[in-house]
């Protein structure tokens, strides 16, 4: 596995720990009526906050500390790694994968609103479709990288 | 995915320049060695600049080095 394989499984590993604690956490929240009223939406609002918040600081300590191990371990500067361009490809397919995920929830949100579902499940099934997007972003470029794309 | 007419001939060069290791070509044009392995086995097409730097790194034109093999109906008017 090279230096972005590692990383991107690594990203893959916190986005999956998030999701599920989010998930757990709001299902849980929701069950008790947390989100119930005006008030409950500000909550549940400012609950997504945090999750993206937390997610965004998880995955940037998850890489420093990384590159520090890899340092370490290897001897190598992590800046000796090179990105190249079929590394930014892959990105780029990966970034356009997740785009359309998150398509797909959304229009699935509108459709679950437009049938009748309360908003809450619709607003934390639209959060949940931004991390599944990236689980399958993820895994795809995962597998690019396997394939030798 | 689309498949590419480009063919190479990255591992014979590679015999030739003393068996170059695909690590040593790829420090040579600045890529990854994966980027290069995909590269030999045509699942992946470099850029124009990516294909002269390797031709560089063999000391050959770049037509020696890689192959279009699309024919002339691939061929922008």
């Amino acid at each position: 596995m090279s230096y972005q394989e590692k990383n991107i499984a690594l990203s893959l590993l916190a986005f999956v720990i998030l999701v599920i604690i989010f998930y757990s956490r709001v299902s849980e929240m929701y069950a008790i009526g947390r989100f119930d009223g005006e008030a409950g939406l500000i909550l549940l609002g400012k609950t997504g906050l945090a999750f993206i918040g937390v997610g965004i600081v998880a995955v940037v300590v998850l890489s420093v500390l990384y590159s520090v191990l890899y340092a370490a371990i290897t001897g190598d500067s992590v800046q000796k790694e090179i990105t190249d361009e079929r590394d930014r490809m892959i990105e780029r397919r990966g970034m356009q994968i997740s785009g359309i995920v998150t398509g797909i929830g959304l229009v699935a949100a509108m459709i679950a609103l437009a049938l009748g579902q309360p908003a809450v499940p619709v607003f934390i099934g639209i959060v949940m479709a931004f991390g599944i997007a990236e689980f399958i972003s993820a895994i795809a470029r995962l597998a690019m990288y396997q394939l030798g794309w | 995915m689309a498949k590419h007419h480009i063919e190479n001939n990255i591992r014979r060069l590679r015999f030739d320049a003393d068996e170059m290791t695909q690590a040593a070509l790829a420090e040579k044009a600045g890529v990854t060695r994966q980027t290069i392995v995909a590269i030999e086995k045509a699942k992946y097409a470099p850029s124009l600049e990516l294909a002269f730097q390797i031709a560089n790194a063999f000391g050959k034109p770049l037509e020696e080095v890689f192959t279009f093999t699309g024919g002339k109906k691939d061929m922008p008017d």
